[in-house]
Parts: structure tokens; sequence; C-alpha cells
């Protein structure tokens, strides 16, 4: 592996943002491809970052540091990922439940998805059953991504799925659900098709279920 | 054969049993908790269950050994009490703290002219009671136990969405609180004359405790947008206490604030003095639900912030509720480490402030650094000290030859908690314009936040920096001001307090995310 991307892989984890999108610039003009950046450098590293968020050795502000790090390289790269056909891992559509204004558990899973090579589109936070149906039939993702803080709001869940149920498009997706009070039994028993009580690990599940 | 229902929280048992069981053995088989220590002599207490439906008469011993408040809400003791026809009963745990909460001035004893009044303070985790002079205010005994909704969860949102779930929650949650109140006022142990002089109750609460106490429709505190139903005081709430309390005794419930703010944060702003303060003052009642008061001296803002039940010892790996042996305080002595527990006991886990205390220690000495990491370059010394245990979680160990450890996990469930309180500090400061400098004063209360070390709080930046002296911790500031608001000139002092104060939505201010991520650092 070339210097420069082990380099960058580096920054990644130390979340040095600042310097990042020198460094990607200078790999793009060592003639590494878009792709090459992106799977041996930016990934590499976030595949860390996750490993370490989940054993409590990196936390909530080190992860978004990673993460801000990863987009100031993303937004040099993907106009070129784009032009050269580069297909992602997959599409992951992303929001918190209605009556849920809760989104830092759910902007930390999107960080770590795009880290892992998704496209992620993040349509906020109180979010109503209605409106996921609406941007599932205009994105057409591969995942759609359920969040909720609350105990109460929780329901909304469940709900959400069954108007998926109803508008005939719930067997198109994949239906993942995380945040504080959910627990995989409650995922099963709503319907979902998996659960994630960590966003490393939301990640690790989007891979494997898009893989 | 009838058959017995026995509900848990949220888990329902139903078992065939003899007309004329023992209710207690009955349970006994459904491996639900029951404690007994009395054996059947109806003496202790412990064994208290609300009947719904069933059951026969008490007889004479069941009858001396409930108050009159049980009886009238049906309490009963499964170690006495028969099975007579279809059953159906309430189990909750009982737990009467062995300590007084507070012990003050005996002077009502003396004088059998002074009035009396009760002040309830009816927590998420703890229900407290506390007898007041009435002529003077003046606090003479506080007692209280946990209270029983915990059954149907810790967190006060679980309790909401068990309630909406099932209008009979709703109602048993309503029991519940009832239920605690009389083993609280109960533990006060106060004897009939003493009744005779109460003339007054007040209850203050947060507005999920309210709400639930008085059956209130919980739609519009659930889901968006978070606010009661009703915030006004209820200056004759005698309807809503099943008879709980003697006729002729005035119930009256304070108003509440806003969003889950309630007139446990009102009493609080009593009490510190937030409707003639001398300059900018702050305080927090630390707790699961934590609640945050400023005023720069003429507005008032409040706000609660949801810190988790890492200051209880809850969601900890070597965490404990405050019981003999629980670890309150952490220090280090040349390289030795030192653990301080309760009643002397040999150390069995960390409380919240046990937890707080190691943590600010081990950050002091470099093991844990600014992030919330445990240093992974340390000295041959402190290296000892830390491990990996089984899942690869990094810990510190908090004395030789013990299974007592500091995980790395436990260290970022502190700082989950520290941060919520610390944004929503900052946040109320932001919006009053005002610098930790312009502080005057500083208060910290709640069961726990009464007990924390100032120097660990500073030092880890669970409030902002300000000069140690001008922090001061408070017990009972909610109790206390409920005992405020059982005067007419008190109730009207929290009325207008009420007025003035405004509650804040955290999750409406644009800079709540940033003041949180920075919060959670582990440095003043």
């Amino acid at each position: 592996m070339s210097e420069i991307l082990s380099e960058i892989s580096a920054m990644i984890i130390d979340g040095n943002f600042r310097e990042m999108g020198d460094k990607t610039n200078a790999a793009i003009a060592e003639g590494i491809e878009a792709k090459t950046i992106l799977n041996e450098g930016l990934m590499l590293g976030m595949d860390h970052v996750g490993i370490e968020f989940k054993a409590g050795n990196f936390f909530v502000p080190e992860v978004l540091r990673s993460a801000k790090s990863m987009q100031e390289a993303m937004n040099i790269i993907r106009p070129i990922l784009a032009e050269t056909g580069s297909v992602p891992a997959g599409k992951i559509l992303l929001g918190s439940v209605k009556g849920d204004l809760h989104d830092i558990g759910k902007n930390l899973v999107g960080m770590m998805c795009e880290g892992a090579g998704f496209e992620v589109i993040d349509i906020g936070k109180d979010v109503d059953p209605a409106a996921f149906v609406k941007a599932v039939n205009e994105h057409q993702p591969d995942i759609l991504g359920l969040s909720a803080l609350l105990t109460t709001t929780m329901l909304s869940m469940e709900r959400t799925i069954k108007a998926l149920v109803e508008a005939g498009i719930r067997e198109s997706i994949k239906v993942l659900v995380g945040g504080a009070p959910v627990t995989q039994d409650f995922a099963d028993q709503i319907g979902a098709d998996g659960y994630a009580s960590n966003a490393a690990t939301a990640s690790d599940l989007a891979k494997q279920i898009t893989g | 054969m009838p058959e017995v229902t026995i509900i848990y929280g949220a888990d329902t048992t139903t078992i065939q049993a003899e007309e004329g069981a023992l209710l207690g053995d009955i349970i006994a088989q459904s491996n639900l908790p029951l404690e007994q220590p009395c054996a059947g002599r109806g003496t202790c207490g412990k064994c208290k269950v609300l009947v719904e439906i069933g059951t026969a008469p008490p007889d004479e011993i069941e009858i001396t050994n409930l108050s009159s408040g049980e009886i009238a809400l049906n309490n009963r003791l499964a170690c006495r009490a028969r099975i007579q026809g279809e059953t159906r009963i309430v189990l909750s745990p009982i737990v009467v703290y062995s300590n007084k909460i507070f012990k003050g001035s005996s002077r009502y004893k003396k004088d059998p002219e002074i009035p009396l009044g009760l002040a309830i303070d009816l927590g998420s985790t703890t229900v407290a009671a506390f007898l007041t002079a009435l002529d003077n205010g003046e606090v003479a005994a506080g007692s209280g136990g946990l209270n029983q909704q915990t059954v149907y969860g810790s967190d006060v949102i679980s309790r909401l969405a068990a309630a909406l779930d099932d209008p009979q929650n709703k109602n048993r949650l309503h029991l519940l609180a009832l239920a605690s109140i009389n083993q609280a006022v109960d533990s006060l142990n106060l004897s009939s004359k003493i009744w005779d002089r109460i003339q007054h109750v007040t209850i203050v609460g947060n507005v999920a405790m309210h709400h639930l106490l008085t059956e209130m429709p919980l739609d519009n505190l659930a889901f968006l947008p978070f606010q009661p139903h009703d915030s006004n005081s209820i200056p004759d709430a005698s309807a809503y206490m099943e008879g709980i309390f003697p006729e002729g005794i005035k119930v009256s419930l304070p108003a509440l604030i806003g969003g889950f703010v309630g007139s446990d944060a009102l009493a609080c702003l009593a009490y510190f003095g937030f409707d003639n303060p001398n300059g900018p003052l702050a305080a927090i009642d630390l707790g699961t639900n934590g609640e945050v008061m400023i005023t720069d001296g003429t507005q008032i803002l409040t706000a609660s912030t949801a810190a988790g039940p890492a200051f209880e010892g809850v969601n900890i790996s070597c965490g404990s509720r405050a019981v003999d042996g629980a670890i309150t305080k952490v220090t280090r002595e040349d390289e030795e480490i030192i653990l301080t527990t309760i009643a002397d006991a040999p150390p069995l886990g960390l409380t919240g402030s046990g937890l707080l205390s190691a943590i600010a220690e081990f950050r002091r000495a470099g093991v844990i650094d600014s992030n919330g990491r445990i240093n992974p370059d340390l000295n041959a010394s402190d290296a000892k000290l830390v491990s990996e245990d089984k899942d690869g979680v990094i810990q510190i160990q908090l004395k030789q030859d013990t299974d007592l450890y500091l995980t790395q996990i436990d260290i970022r469930e502190l700082q989950k908690a520290k941060g919520a309180i610390r944004a929503a500090v900052d946040v109320l400061m932001d919006q009053l314009d005002l610098a930790p400098e312009d502080l005057k004063r500083v208060v910290l209360t709640g069961s726990f936040g009464a007990e924390v070390d100032i120097d660990s709080i500073l030092e880890i930046g669970m409030i902002p920096p300000v000069k140690k002296d001008i922090v001061e911790t408070i017990a009972n500031g909610a109790g206390f001001g409920a005992a405020m608001f059982l005067t007419d000139k008190g109730f009207a002092l929290g009325e207008k307090l009420a007025e003035r104060a405004i509650q804040v939505d955290l999750d409406q201010d644009a800079q709540f995310y940033d003041f949180y991520i920075e919060g959670m650092k582990l440095a003043p």
C-alpha cells in the first residue's frame, strides 16, 4: 500500500480534518484512483474508528472529528467517483421517527455508514410514517434506518413499518432500527429486519445485509 | 378453583389457587419477588400488595399493621390475606430507607398547639415526606422510600408508555404513586395525636409524576410537543387522593413549569430564593432526570435534561445503589487507592458519587485523559492497574484482589450524563447572556447532588468553571420548597414563580448539539 494511503487512513483515525483536503488532493496528484483512496485509505481508517468506538476507546467527539475528516475527503473525491461510474456499497435512508427530536445517534449511524462506503440520505427528525413512505419511493434505498430515543416514540417505528406494508413497499427494503430504548426483542416484535445497539454495529449490519 | 392474577409491571401471571390459600404462598409460586422477613406475623409490612379484586376481609392482626391510608387503597399484607374468589393483585417493590432523610428540631413535640403540615416530594426514584411546623415553616423530620412505580421502569418515559398502553396500567400507576406516598408518610411514624394536628399536605413532582398521580391525559407529554396537559396548580386535590389522608386535611398540588419541569423544580426555585436572588444564580437537581434552573437576576429559565441513570450507579459495570458497602469516594495516597464505603462495609460497587470521584481521581493522576480515554501510555505503577476484560474493553482495577473495576464504557456513561447536564447549563447561560464568572451562587441538589464532591464536579467540568466557594450542595431542595408551599404566603410565592419561570426546550436550541459534544470532555 502506498504511503499516502496509510497517511490518509491515519488522518481519519486521528480526526485531522484540517489537513484532510490537502492530503486527498495530493493523493490524486500522485495518480491514485479515487476509488482506491476511498477503499484503501478512508474506509480502512473508518473501520478502525468503528472498532475503537465499540470498545469505548473512541467516543462521540472523536468519531465526529473522524467523520468530519471523512467528509472533507469525500467532498473532493465524490464528484470523481460519480464521473467514473463507481458504485457505492448501497443506499441507506435514515430518519428519526415521528415525535422524536433526537438525532445525535442517528447522525453517527449516517457517518459510520458513509465511512463504510454507503450513500446516505438523511431525512431528519420527527419524520412521520407517510414522509418515510414518500422518501423510500423517491430514493429507492436498499436499507431504511429508523431511530428513536424515547420509549414512547419507539411506537412510531411500528407505525412506520405498517405504513410501508400498506404502501406495498415493505419487501423492497430492509428496515434497521436503533436508539437507546430499542432492543432486539422489540425489533423482532415490530417486524424490523435488524437492530444495532451502536453506530459501528449498525454499519457492520448494513454491510452484512447488502454484502 | 379461583384464579389469582398477579400484575408485576409489564408482566402478568395467572395461578390457580385453593379457596382460603394464603396470598403470599400463591405469589411465591409465581417466582415473582416478594419479601416476607417477619414470616407472616404481619409486622414488617414488606409483603404489602395492592388488591384490585378478591381476597377475604382482613383479620385483626392485618388491620393493626396497616395504616388507614393503606386500608383506603386496599393495600393488603400478602402474608395474612387469604384467597376468596377470583383475585387480582398488583405487586411492587417495597423499600423503606432505614435512615431518616432529615432530622430537624423537635420543638413541635413540646408544644401541641403548633399546627403541622406534610410536604411530599414525589420523585421518580425516591418519595420523601417532610413533617413541617406551620407556625414558622421549620421542617422537623423527613423520611422516605422507593417509588413503587419503578416496577414499570426506572425512567419516567417507560411509565408513561405503560400508562398509554393500557388504561388499567394508568390507574395502577396512580395507585402506586399514592401507595408510595403512604409509605413515605408512614415511615415518619406519626402518632395519632400528631395526625390530629396536620392541616395541610403539599405534593410536588416532575410533570410525569404529577400527571400519573392525577391520571391526566398523557398524549401531550409523551409525544410532541412534550408539554403538560394542564400546568395550573390544584389548590384542593383531595379528589385524587382516594382517601389516603384523613378527612379535613387539605391537599394541594403546586403549579408545573412546562415540558417535564414540574412543581419539584418550582419548589427548588422557592427554596433557593430565585424570587429575589443576590445576583445571577444557578441550581441543578442532579438525578436521572436532571433539572437546571438559572436566573440572571430577573428572568428565570429552566430545562430538564435526560442525564440517564449513571448518577444512581445504574448501567455502570460495578455500579451500586446507596447500600452498605457502596463506594462513595475514591482517593489515592502514595499510589495506594483508598475506597470510602457506606457504613465502612467491604466495598461492593460504585454509587454515582463514587463513580464521579473515581473518574476525577484517575483524571488527576493522568490515568484518564481529558477525552475520557484510559491513557494507553502509563508509567509502570499505573499500568499495573489497567487490564482488558474478556470483550477487549480496557478497565482500571479499583482495589487489588477484588473484582472491582472502572471500565472504559463506564467512563463513557458518566461522560454522557455529565455532557447532558453541562449542555443544559450552557444553553440556559447562553440564552441569558451569562458568562461563568457572572454567577454569584451555584446550588447542587437532589439525592446525588447533595453528596457530590465539589472539586470533582469542577475538575471534570460538569458545571461551568466558577470559583469553588460559590458552589454549595443542599439536600432535599424540592422537599423543603414543598414545605414552604404549605402556608398561603408560600403557596402564593409558588404561583408567582410558576408564572415567571420559562421552560426551554433544549432540542430546539441550535447550539445544544455543540454544547453537548463539547460538554462530554473531562475538563473544566
